[in-house]
């Protein structure tokens, strides 16, 4: 067997000739492309899904990529629908928000951290910089190891609105990270650090054996119900966003998206229906 | 008596004793990983998380669909990267002067190429293949932007083993007056036959773990692929998502990991035994 | 110089070469090379290392086309056609104009692929023809009761001996004209060069050869004509040619005189 120009040149063209016969394919279908937030996209995933199984003849496609390729994406016309994971900005007016669900941002330590609950102004001192040790808020003699999110992650928005009017600069980090699987992964295995990522996540790794605990905030507890109840200070939209005049098609994904009959499938998701 | 001179020189044997260690730190390592992902991913596996949808976002479920949009990324990858790299390695090998300025300039550019990180080619992609050719995000998007990104690994490997031909072959077929063509297909590419398997597998190896380039352009669908133009999402990138993006997700990601581990290792195997096969015959190493 | 160009006829010239001088880059390797070759002769060409022997034998079937930065000039006419004109494609020169490496290197095909493979690209299309080609080649070499039991399978574990043979044997099958051999003997045992050395002096009788060897032993043997090349102001130059025997016996020039008598080189 020997490769001839002839075999190589064969293989191109039956690729070519594949494509365009993907090219000329039928479809009567209704195509809508969502992108955005990757918090948002495994959400939408099953919602696109519960949706099409509803509505044959609907094809809605779920890419991941974060809140501001959403944004980008429905301003160029790649997607029809963004996904984010935090409010519009006032540079965003052009577009348009939907809520679809809630979740909040938890402080978590090590499951072995004696602390059980901190005040604003304990957690103010400690991501400020200020407090060093956990003695100095009733814990061990131990330095504090502090993890925050990276610049542009809507969980250190809605943290950092919390701790308002500390500016987003004086917000202290022993370790940066970026994902909240990655919060999880380095409190669980550094018992002196602290963190906050998205309840959903922590309650489903704390459930699962991830050695950490969620920190009750304003004397609420840390969890996905207190969220749902409106009760929990730290708490963000999951929005859709689209151009300010949406089509009946869009709409009807996005009235759909908002119905009570989706609260079973967003707890399921770990995040907090719209409503209780 | 080699051996002998060897053990002799105490420099030598303090070498060995380094050497020795490296290597038992590669290995160990490379156990360590290839151990903690089986372990936690071996109870995942069943004939039906191969075959089957993913479900709740991927926790449950199969791999099924990913299965074949990865095929279908790796193919198309392959099939436009392995000719291209090939043309360009024997231009560059066979008709540029070795040395000259324009050799230089390409050499020059596949260097940085592949130097380039993978999220540059997904942008690239995403502008390129995505919204200017009008692909949207699609399987060939994908493949073409993995074939962009893998075009310069397979060029340099099959140039590297184009060089390696001995020039007493290019010589002895221009004596006996065969033209430059017979020369390079007859027995030049025949020679580097090692090489482009070689490249080819690195390039899948690859196009296999990428997740970043492929994110903005073939996307991260999980449904059947019913055309070449479907979003469809790797296993790379369906580990990605589950471990990153979906809480819970990391047992489902864990057995993806030990499938596509298996796959590399089989595409590895298929490799070797297909250039052992194929060299077996009036071939050379 | 003591060149015989009076001394042939016009129809006796086989090559004829004139004021030749290669550069590679701006080192010149060979300078004002003038000489004649006539048909049916062996020519030993000998002369110490580096004085542009193996340079001069690629210059007559254009390999040195196929060096980067070699300048080729001054005028070398086959049969009395310009090499270099217009109107000569180097592919067939190079039919006309066949060469032997010192290093045996059969391509890594088979055995039979090793000879059929220019007949084909030369248009010998009847695969009947190409066979018997093979077979007369291979036996005019001394390799077919050899090998002809195993024609398909790979030249590469071939012994040395048998791998020049082969060399030589898939050069003949093209039917030159002339033959350059470039120290064809020089990386064999003493056996095998004893019988590629028998094989030359067969050959004679219907070739034109021009053999590039350091074993003026061998040149003794083989040659009807010697031409001596030296390294000198910084080039190969071509110092004396003349029948063997005359240059052997008496060599005109001191550096000649020395180099046939191991005294230099």
């Amino acid at each position: 067997m020997s490769l001839s120009p002839r075999t190589i040149g064969a293989a191109i063209l039956l690729l070519i000739v594949a494509a365009l016969g993907c090219e000329l394919r039928d479809d009567g279908e209704t195509t809508l492309v969502l992108t955005g937030s990757s918090t948002v996209a495994p959400l939408m995933t099953e919602i696109a899904k519960r949706f099409e199984s509803e509505n044959p003849g609907w094809r809605i496609d779920v890419q991941a990529g974060g809140s501001s390729r959403g944004i980008a994406d429905v301003r160029s016309g790649l997607a029809q629908i963004g996904m984010i994971s935090r409010e519009l900005a006032p540079d965003e007016k052009d577009l348009r928000a939907w809520a679809i669900a809630r979740d909040g941002v938890a402080l978590i330590v090590h499951r072995s951290n004696p602390v059980r609950a901190l005040d604003r102004s304990q957690i103010l001192a400690i991501y400020s910089g200020r407090v060093r040790n956990w003695r100095e808020v009733g814990g061990r003699d131990a330095e504090i190891t502090v993890v925050t999110k990276a610049e542009g992650r809507a969980t250190r928005q809605v943290f950092l609105e919390y701790l308002a009017p500390l500016a987003s600069a004086e917000l202290h980090a022993d370790i940066i990270i970026g994902h909240n699987a990655q919060a999880i992964q380095t409190v669980g295995g550094n018992p002196h650090a602290i963190g906050f990522v998205s309840i959903g996540a922590a309650e489903v790794d704390a459930e699962r054996g991830t050695p950490i605990r969620l920190l009750p905030i304003d004397g609420r507890p840390a969890s996905l119900d207190a969220v749902a109840a409106g009760e929990f200070p730290l708490t963000r939209h999951l929005n859709l966003v689209t151009r300010s005049e949406p089509g009946p098609a869009i709409e009807a994904l996005i009235r759909f998206a908002r119905s009570e009959q989706l609260h079973d499938l967003i707890r399921a998701q770990s995040f907090a229906p719209l409503q209780p | 008596m080699l051996e002998r001179a060897r053990a002799r020189s105490g420099g030598g044997r303090f070498a060995g004793v380094v050497l020795g260690i490296a290597a038992a730190l590669g290995l160990a390592v490379f156990v360590w990983i290839v151990g903690d992902i089986v372990g936690r991913g071996i109870g995942s596996l069943s004939w039906d998380f191969l075959r089957a949808e993913p479900l709740d976002a991927g926790r449950a479920g199969g791999i099924g669909p990913i299965l074949v949009s990865t095929a279908l990324i790796l193919t198309i990858a392959i099939g436009v990267a392995a000719p291209l790299g090939l043309a360009t390695a024997v231009f560059l090998s066979e008709r540029l002067p070795g040395r000259s300025r324009g050799q230089r300039l390409v050499s020059t550019c596949l260097d940085v190429l592949a130097a380039v990180p993978s999220i540059a080619f997904g942008l690239f992609g995403n502008a390129l293949f995505c919204r200017a050719l009008g692909l949207g995000f699609s399987i060939v998007s994908g493949g073409l932007t993995l074939a962009c990104m893998i075009l310069p690994w397979v060029t340099r490997t099959v140039e590297q083993h184009l060089r390696s031909v001995p020039d007493a072959y290019r010589l002895g077929g221009a004596a006996l007056a065969l033209s430059r063509t017979t020369i390079v297909w007859r027995l030049v590419l025949p020679s580097a036959r090692r090489g482009l398997v070689v490249g080819v597998v690195l390039g899948t190896a690859r196009a296999a773990a990428e997740t970043a380039a492929l994110l903005f352009t073939s996307g991260s669908v999980m449904r059947w692929p019913t055309s070449l133009l479907d979003s469809g999402r790797t296993v790379s990138v369906h580990i990605y998502e589950l471990s990153m993006n979906v809480p819970g997700g990391s047992d489902a990601a864990y057995g993806a990991a030990v499938v596509l581990l298996v796959a590399l290792l089989g595409i590895q195997a298929l490799a070797k035994w297909l250039t052992e096969r194929w060299l077996g015959r009036g071939g050379e190493a | 110089m003591t060149i015989p160009l009076e001394a042939s006829t016009g129809s006796d010239i086989v090559l004829a070469v004139d004021d030749l001088t290669v550069h590679y880059g701006s080192r010149p390797a060979l300078t004002g090379v003038t000489t004649r070759f006539r048909r049916g002769r062996i020519t030993a060409i000998v002369g110490p290392s580096g004085c542009g022997k193996s340079t001069f034998l690629a210059a007559l079937n254009r390999l040195t086309d196929l060096i980067l930065g070699c300048r080729v000039s001054g005028r070398i006419a086959l049969d009395g056609r310009d090499i270099h004109g217009a109107d000569v494609d180097p592919i067939s020169l190079r039919r006309r104009v066949g060469m032997i490496f010192q290093t045996p290197t059969p391509f890594p095909l088979s055995i039979r692929e090793n000879v059929t493979l220019a007949l084909r690209e030369h248009g010998v299309r009847d695969r009947g023809e190409r066979e018997a080609i093979l077979r007369s080649v291979l036996e005019r070499v001394g390799l077919w009761d050899e090998v002809a039991g195993r024609l398909d399978e790979s030249a590469l574990p071939l012994s040395g001996g048998q791998k020049q043979r082969l060399c030589l044997a898939r050069a003949l099958a093209l039917e030159p004209e002339v033959l350059l051999m470039d120290e064809p003997c020089s990386a064999l045992d003493p056996m095998a060069a004893a019988t590629v050395e028998r094989l030359i002096r067969e050959l004679a009788e219907r070739y034109t050869i021009l053999i590039v060897t350091h074993n003026l032993p061998q040149a003794k043997r083989l040659a009807d004509d010697l031409a001596f090349f030296w390294f000198e102001e910084g080039a190969g130059r071509l110092i004396e040619q003349g029948p063997a025997k005359q240059v052997f016996n008496k060599p005109t020039h001191p550096l000649t005189a020395a180099y046939v008598h191991g005294e230099c080189g």
